[in-house]
Formats: C-alpha cells, sequence, structure tokens
C-alpha cells in the first residue's frame, strides 16, 4: 500500500518535470515552469526515495528501527530536553526580538515595521502569561 | 539525589541497554541516572524499583540538604 503511494509521488513529481520541460519551458505558460519544476522535484525525489528505502530496508531492521524511535520520543529525559531547549530558544528570541525593534528604531525605520516588530514582543509576552495560567490550571 | 542504579545493574550482570529496553527510556537516560546528572519522574522511579525487585528507598536515596 504505502509502495504504491510511494510510486504514485513520484510519477507525479516525473510528470510535473516532464510538463514543466515539454510544455511551460517556452509559450504564454512560462510563468508555471518555476513553480513545475519545484513541485516536481519535490514530489520525484520524496516518493523515489521513500521508494528505494522501502525495498532496500529489511522488515525486521525497519520495525526495531520503528520502536527506537518510538522509545527516544517518549523517553521522560529527551521530552525534559527538548522542553528547556525549546524554552531557552524562546527566552533567547525574545532578546534577539528585542535587539531588532532598538535597531529599527535606531536606523529611523517606517512606524509600521517597528510597530509590526514589537507586537511580536508583546504577543510573545501575552503568549507567555496565557501558557503560565493554562499550566497553572492543568498542572 | 543519589541511587544505586549502576550497582544493581552490574550485580545483575546487564547492560545499559538491556535495562533501558526493558524499561523502554533510551541509553542516556540510564547513563545520566546513574552518574547522577538526572533525577527520574516518579513513574520511571517506581518502574526501576520494581524491576531490581526492591523498595524505592533501596534504589534511590534522598537526602535533605545541608545533612550528610
Amino acid at each position: 500500500m504505502k509502495k504504491a503511494l510511494y510510486i504514485l509521488l513520484a510519477a507525479v513529481g516525473a510528470g510535473l518535470l516532464l510538463l514543466a520541460g515539454l510544455v511551460f519551458a517556452k509559450g504564454e505558460n512560462q510563468l508555471l515552469f518555476g513553480p513545475c519544476i519545484g513541485a516536481g522535484s519535490a514530489c520525484f525525489v520524496l516518493g523515489a526515495g521513500q521508494l528505494v528505502y522501502s525495498i532496500t530496508m529489511p522488515k525486521e531492521k525497519e520495525e526495531a528501527l520503528k520502536k527506537q524511535v518510538a522509545v527516544e520520543t517518549a523517553d521522560e529525559r529527551n521530552i525534559i530536553l527538548r522542553d528547556k531547549a525549546g524554552s531557552m530558544a524562546g527566552r533567547v528570541m525574545l532578546y534577539v526580538l528585542c535587539a531588532f525593534v532598538a535597531l529599527l528604531v535606531l536606523f529611523r525605520a517606517p512606524a509600521a515595521v517597528v510597530v509590526a516588530a514589537s507586537a511580536l514582543v508583546l504577543i510573545h509576552n501575552i503568549l507567555f502569561v496565557v501558557f503560565i495560567n493554562h499550566y497553572n490550571k492543568v498542572l | 539525589m543519589k541511587n544505586r542504579i549502576e550497582e544493581l545493574r552490574k550485580q545483575r550482570g546487564i547492560r545499559q541497554e538491556e535495562l533501558a529496553a526493558a524499561l523502554m527510556v533510551s541509553r542516556q537516560t540510564i547513563g545520566s541516572l546513574e552518574n547522577g546528572r538526572y533525577n527520574p519522574s516518579i513513574t520511571l522511579a517506581f518502574k526501576l524499583a520494581r524491576y531490581f525487585g526492591k523498595p524505592i528507598e533501596d534504589v534511590f536515596i534522598y537526602e535533605e540538604e545541608g545533612q550528610p
């Protein structure tokens, strides 16, 4: 079932690539050339790659790999690591955003741009308060 | 919090990988527990204690701050 899906995906990708090369390369619809090449390449590579992977990977090894991924995903230490890393990244991003807003003001950027960038800082802080309240009730 | 996981594991002659597989956690988690870098959740602490067939107090040694 999955193999059929991968074959279909690769075929759609190849079709889009052919369409781009043979039909959209010249003429009135040249605007569609780029999107067709992009979408076609993505579909073809994804479909063909998954197909080759499913053919070459032994069933037992695939099952063991799936189990290992499930364990790694549900592992409590990994969950804490992800949460901590996400929290730290969010905190750093807040400082980066503040610095960005300061730079915008310093370089006399248009008011709309400064307000939009400041809104991001505000949204970050609002989300922080919302999630604190949410987890305060849940936990 | 100190623990006796490494000692109990070695007594049974099992590898970190085997203990990790039995408890459905990663090998790195077992390593961190043994090194004392990570304190487990109460669920994992009970799972470990049950795995070794011991009360939780025999596996984990809780010391209040300031006490030896």
